[in-house]
């Protein structure tokens, strides 16, 4: 590949991903400035390595991988150190009433009413289990980071990060089960 | 069953789970409704958009770093100029 290529392959398979990485980047620097450095310098290193790239493969994951490494050697030291994750059942309500499983689940077509849930109530949700919670449960289910490379992010261990990520989704099932109530998605 | 949803359970424990799910009603509800959680997180979160220039400051970086990796290839226009006046001061012996 000649440079003109390199550029061109680099636009076609890297760039198209830049919202997502911006979006990764604002969660693990929490602000726009550092994020977007972090997206910035993300996007060389993987210019610079783009032959390490391999066609056909998840061009998302390798660039937040990029982005997860670079973000733990060169930001997190100082922008803050470890996190303490809270998730306080009576800061938000709805969590401690949370609904019984099967109610949830086993509806008559078999298909859970979640489902129908809009993208606001969604967003309206991962808002109210506090910053820390939504920031694990983003990281873990929208970058797609595994358990590991989540306590490196956040400077916890791993077991925290289960235990708060099974919290969290917990906390967001009862609010999500709450919006589908008020809609008249689910039976009281 | 957190650790079931997201594949993040070792052998041992992903097989001991999975024969507990075959007799257990309640925890295959647990997981399903979990597994949606996931799902309607993962499919229905947008993400908060890049801001405007931010594309064209990654091009400019990535042009002045393919031109940094082309480095010699890549004439100066000043070198014809520049080239003998290093070699008059080179004769002269001064430290450039």
């Amino acid at each position: 590949m000649d440079e003109k290529q390199r550029q061109e392959f680099f636009k076609q398979t890297a760039l198209p991903h830049l919202n997502a990485v911006y979006d990764s980047a604002l969660r693990l620097a929490g602000n726009e400035a550092d994020a977007e450095d972090l997206a910035q310098t993300t996007f060389l290193k993987a210019f610079r390595f783009i032959e390490k790239f391999r066609e056909g493969t998840d061009c998302k994951a390798w660039l937040l991988t990029i982005l997860k490494n670079t973000f733990i050697n060169q930001y997190r030291k100082r922008t803050r150190g470890p996190v303490t994750i809270e998730l306080d059942e009576e800061k938000f309500p709805g969590v401690k009433d949370r609904p019984s499983l099967t109610t949830t689940i086993e509806s008559a077509t078999g298909e859970s009413e979640l489902m129908g849930m809009l993208d606001e109530e969604v967003e309206e949700a991962l808002g109210s289990i506090g910053e820390e919670s939504r920031k694990i449960v983003l990281l873990s289910d929208v970058d797609g980071f595994s358990y590991k490379e989540i306590a490196e992010i956040m400077g916890c261990p791993v077991g925290t990060v289960r235990s708060r990520l099974s919290r969290a989704r917990r906390a967001l099932r009862a609010l999500l089960h709450r919006y589908a109530l008020q809609r008249g998605m689910l039976r009281k | 069953m957190t650790a079931y949803v997201d594949g993040e359970l070792g052998t041992a424990e992903l097989a001991a789970l999975e024969r507990h799910l075959e007799i257990c009603p309640d925890c295959r509800c647990r997981v399903a409704d979990e597994l949606r959680v996931k799902e309607l997180v993962t499919r229905n979160h947008a993400p908060s958009p890049a801001p405007a220039g931010l594309r064209a400051r990654i091009l400019s970086t990535i042009a002045r770093a393919a031109d940094e990796v082309a480095g010699p290839g890549v004439e100066s226009p000043l070198k014809p100029l520049v080239a003998p006046f290093f070699f008059v001061a080179g004769l002269l012996g001064w430290r450039v």
